[in-house]
């Protein structure tokens, strides 16, 4: 991406903006065939089949994040993407669901923000339509956790997604009920 | 006289026969067949029978030029030997 500034104003009101992450979407990378992109969103994946992307709601205890770091070494920009969400309770089903997910090479979340901007982690910024790349430096993949905890505490699975991009990641405009459509 | 129209690609779509993507929020098939989705009924919700539609030539020429989505092309077919 070339060199540019773009002036930015956050004080013009007093308006707080929530942060954390509300709900999520996933899918294989492997099932998105293509990716749409027009202004620089977004606008439309083309996928191998129906019904592959899944949805997650998870705990809504002001848990759920997703921070994007960006880092330096000399002239080489990388960007450290993680999420973090948890589900309450152990069950078999949840623990079907961590060993699946563990084997995922490649993962893309789509990530709805408490403002209701989406975020798109697990593929490199793309400039134009075209297939998706994984995330560049790290595959984006899911590593969960299966924690008892102790009685005053709750039991949970827990989904920490993490990948190493160029750039930070794209948005998406597309709705809940246009996800799950495709 | 030739007529222009909109395939997808041979190559792709012998690969993922069952591809979708959107036009105006709703699903479409590529492979221009109807495409009928089971989803199997589970404790909470019934089990229920979806159609995604196949994808029209005016669908494909709007993936094509307006969306530029690679798997489609774009061919001069020629009338009847005429």
């Amino acid at each position: 991406m070339a060199c540019g500034l773009v002036g930015i104003n956050s004080v013009t009101d007093c308006v707080p903006n929530y942060g954390g992450i509300v709900k999520s979407f996933a899918a294989k990378l492997a099932d998105i065939t293509s990716v749409t992109i027009a202004s620089g969103v977004i606008s439309n994946f083309t996928m191998a089949s129906t019904g592959l992307w899944e949805e997650y709601v998870y705990d809504a205890d002001g848990t759920a994040n997703f921070n994007q770091t960006g880092g330096i070494n000399n002239n080489r920009f990388s960007v450290e993407q993680a999420a973090f969400m948890k589900f309450k309770g152990i069950n078999a089903a949840y623990i079907s669901a961590a060993n699946n997910a563990k084997d995922c090479c490649d993962v893309v979340f789509i990530h709805v923000l408490a403002n209701g901007t989406r975020l798109v982690q697990g593929i490199e910024a793309l400039a134009a339509t075209g297939a998706p790349d994984r995330t560049f430096n790290r595959s984006t993949r899911i590593i969960p956790n299966v924690n008892t905890d102790t009685t005053q505490n709750e039991a949970r699975l827990e989904f920490n997604v993490t990948g190493n991009a160029n750039s930070f990641t794209l948005t998406t405009s597309l709705t809940d009920s246009a996800i799950l459509a495709l | 006289m030739a007529t222009t129209k909109y395939i997808v690609d041979p190559q792709f779509i012998a690969k993922y026969p069952g591809a979708v993507t959107l036009i105006d929020g709703a699903p479409v098939a590529l492979s221009g067949k109807d495409l009928t989705v089971e989803t199997p009924g589970t404790r909470e919700n019934a089990p229920k029978t979806r159609v995604i539609p196949g994808a029209t030539q005016e669908q494909l020429r709007y993936l094509a030029e307006t969306e530029r989505n690679p798997h489609i092309r774009k061919i001069e077919e020629k009338d009847g030997g005429k």
